[in-house]
């Protein structure tokens, strides 16, 4: 008797022992790990290339402008910055792993710009945090269309241009030579470290904050007293940030849909809600949102002046799938939120 | 009818007990969860009435210590009684530190030291071969350890549970990682199964390991669920403590062969532990008592109205394991009657991920919290703010609903006010205890 619950309790706490949470099996209904390597393969690493070319042209341009000033190489730096930020908007929801290891939305895209230390022109070191809000794509916005002379400040624009193309070049190399693309398709498992649930959380953290908020919410006063137009995106261009919020919001849409993709892996589950699938609820969403921006002006900063209504409409529409995203799909395919490791029961 | 019997089951379950406490410890300390859950928060949820309990800086780690070495006293019991006092007090101020941190295995760990508290356990191990109590404690233990099981049994036979087999089949096919068992597991039959057999083991094992004839099957059957719980939930140390504690269940022939093994080699002539004698009868009161109140309180949710998985007035502290997958969003909104100021609150300012995890979905953390950041917002300069939250929750793969009333200020809410007033109603039916 005694030798049988002995042997019992060895079986316990043999049975016991955590598993690998980076081991992949090939699962039944649907295979994470070919969503995976779509992601990686088909929408991640070609974000992360077009972007790199995009800026490798802006630095190209500011490095001529740089050396030869002209009307025409100024125009060609604005177009190249426009295609470049556009660019950027396609790669910001997929900062796990090597972009966000490079901190590269941080250092590419954190505005409102510092225009009084910009215009001082001594920032220092481009690698110091305190250094993320004079850099990047809101302060190429400012020296190029927000000073009486992007002249001037050419030798700044070609500095802070190659710094993107180095950053995210970077952050590619690690990608597909440093061998992270492996690492990212094998961890396939299900625990907050594995792959689905990191590029998951990552995705609603920047649908939610970046997105929705920083280029919605905050300009149009949600989160603080009355309207804050100097918030928005590329105020100085005064005609790209709806653009730019539009380039992000398929951007989503397009992840959100990918063959095989999160719509397919909650459709794999037969996830309805009252009758009608999730992943079309959420799809209506991302539609919504699209529908309410269209009538928008170009620019955010003048839209929340003229008429804040529409605005504060828009932000209701991607709100409502904030709920979807982070409320019922996350509760459908059981994915870990970030960093909550306890006990339940 | 008083029965005298070998004190040997006591034995063996204060040395199992112990042990487990002292491992649960050490592994709680290890993964550094006292620093991430105690030290680095700046609030935390309590409970009613318990409002004072709160984590105390470093001295947690020394609180901690306290707890570890009154469990390893138990374990080889010396100063039985007084360890079990400080393990008591010690742990169950944990457990009131911080309500984000509930799990009814803790509470059972609480409610059963203060059981064994009462109950007269012979010092030592060696020493202990061949001394006699009343077998009435020993029932007791039976009967605490059965109530859990079957309660939890009683808790399952809801509509959710059996005709939707939710939340299972939200759970069990993230499991697809799973060595052998990932494929099964996304399988419809088997979250029913799942559903049904864990029903039914919860209702059955306390019959089948109080009956004679059918208990090394039950424990074979105890020894195979908690594993197999354990591998499919992230339940930390409480299978095996279910495990130790099903012991209680075999007879004292059983429990002298596990002392002898434990204490083989060493001598039996250590101090006799002076055996309780009648006049010990007063321990039936306060034992009886907490029984009494063991079978009464997971109840208490009769008297509240709605349902309860939604208002969750009762859900706590009633063996309701495992009976929902609930996730929340909660956007709170402060807005100053004497001015125009308002403000968002980025929750993850004052809470941590798991924090917010679960104040979302639940009434009484929401309301708390609310309170606090009227307070926090009248420091930052706001003359009455008044707070609303925007909440949606979603219970077991039904779509999120919108929680709290978005139009009531929480701070003209009380803490005892009924959830009933400020929580929107469930607008579907969950049949069943």
């Amino acid at each position: 008797m005694i030798r049988f619950l002995l042997l019992l309790l060895v079986a316990v706490s043999a049975a016991g022992c955590e598993t690998d949470p980076g081991t992949s099996l090939a699962p039944a209904s649907f295979d994470r790990a070919a969503m995976l390597a779509h992601w990686a393969d088909d929408v991640i690493i070609p974000a992360f290339e077009d972007f790199t070319r995009d800026a490798d042209d802006l630095q190209a341009a500011a490095t001529s402008f740089e050396a030869t000033p002209t009307a025409e190489s100024l125009s060609e730096v604005r177009t190249a910055f426009a295609t470049a930020y556009l660019g950027w908007q396609r790669l910001s929801p997929f900062m796990t792993g090597p972009g966000e290891d490079h901190r590269l939305r941080e250092q590419l895209n954190i505005y409102p710009t510092n225009t009084a230390r910009l215009k001082a022109g001594n920032t220092g070191s481009l690698e110091l945090p305190s250094n993320t809000d004079v850099q990047g794509f809101p302060a190429l916005d400012f020296l190029l269309y927000g000073t009486e002379s992007p002249v001037e400040h050419r030798g700044t624009i070609a500095e802070l241009s190659r710094r993107i193309h180095g950053l995210s070049s970077a952050a590619l190399a690690d990608w597909t030579t440093g061998g992270y693309r492996d690492a990212y398709v094998a961890a396939s498992g299900n625990s907050a470290t594995a792959s689905v649930d990191r590029t998951v959380n990552d995705f609603i953290y920047w649908y939610e904050k970046y997105l929705r908020a920083g280029k919605v919410g905050i300009p149009a006063g949600v989160f603080s007293n009355g309207p804050r137009p100097e918030l928005a995106e590329a105020p100085y261009h005064g005609g790209l940030s709806k653009q730019l919020f539009l380039e992000g919001l398929s951007a989503g849409r397009d992840f959100f849909n990918g063959e095989p993709g999160l719509a397919d892996y909650l459709d794999a589950l037969s996830v309805e809600r009252e009758g009608q699938a999730l992943s079309a609820r959420i799809q209506s969403g991302f539609i919504a949102a699209a529908d309410r921006a269209s009538g928008l002006d170009a620019d955010v900063a003048t839209q929340v002046t003229t008429n804040n209504t529409e605005l504060l409409q828009l932000y209701d529409a991607l709100q409502a799938n904030v709920i979807l995203l982070k409320v019922d799909m996350l509760q459908a395919l059981g994915i870990n939120v970030d960093y909550v490791d306890a006990d339940g029961d | 009818m008083r029965t005298e019997t070998s004190a040997a089951p006591l034995v063996v379950f204060r040395f199992g007990f112990g042990l487990m406490m002292l491992l649960s410890i050490v592994r709680f300390w290890a993964n550094g969860w006292i620093e991430k859950l105690y030290l680095e928060p700046d609030f935390f949820f309590s409970y009613r009435y318990f409002e004072w309990v709160k984590p105390l800086g470093s001295w947690t780690y020394l609180l901690f210590a306290l707890v570890a070495v009154a469990a390893a006293c138990i374990m080889v019991g010396y100063r039985y009684r007084l360890a079990m006092a400080v393990f008591f007090l010690g742990f169950t101020y944990i457990e009131l530190m911080d309500k984000t941190t509930y799990l009814n295995h803790y509470y059972f760990i609480s409610l059963l030291s203060l059981l064994l508290f009462w109950i007269p356990i012979p010092a030592g191990l060696a020493a202990a071969r061949g001394c006699r109590v009343d077998k009435v404690y020993i029932q007791a233990l039976q009967l605490f350890v059965a109530i859990v099981y079957f309660y939890a049994g009683l808790a399952k036979l809801n509509s959710d549970w059996l005709l939707h087999a939710q939340p299972l089949a939200i759970w069990l096919p993230a499991r697809y990682d799973l060595p052998l068992l990932g494929d099964l597991l996304q399988q419809r039959w088997v979250h029913f199964a799942f559903a049904w057999g864990g029903a039914l083991y919860d209702l059955a094992i306390p019959f089948l390991l109080l009956w004679r004839r059918t208990r090394v099957m039950a424990f074979v059957l105890v020894v195979v669920f908690h594993v197999l719980t354990r591998v499919l939930f992230p339940i930390g140390m409480f299978p095996y403590i279910m495990i130790v504690s099903a012991l209680i269940f075999f007879g004292p022939e059983v429990h002298e062969r596990i002392l002898g093994w434990l204490a083989r080699g060493r001598s039996r002539i250590a101090v006799r532990f002076p055996l309780p004698r009648p006049s010990s009868d007063w321990r039936l009161l306060p034992i009886g008592v907490l029984l009494l109140f063991h079978l009464l309180f997971p109840f208490r949710y009769l008297l509240q109205p709605g349902e309860l998985f939604w208002t969750e007035s009762g859900y706590r502290f009633s063996w309701r394991v495992m009976l929902m997958e609930k996730a929340g969003l909660a956007t709170f909104r402060i807005e100053d009657a004497d001015s125009d100021r308002r403000a968002v609150v980025d929750n993850r300012e004052f809470l941590s991920v798991f924090q917010e995890k679960q104040m979302a979905s639940q009434p009484d953390f929401l309301l708390e919290f609310g309170h606090f950041l009227a307070e926090e917002y009248r420091n930052r300069g706001f003359v009455r703010p008044a707070v609303y939250v925007d909440s949606y929750v979603a219970l077991n793969g039904r779509l999120s609903q919108r929680y709290v009333d978005p139009r009531v200020d929480l701070t003209t809410v009380s803490r005892d006010a009924p959830v009933h007033q400020w929580l929107l109603p469930f607008q579907d039916t969950i049949y069943g205890f």
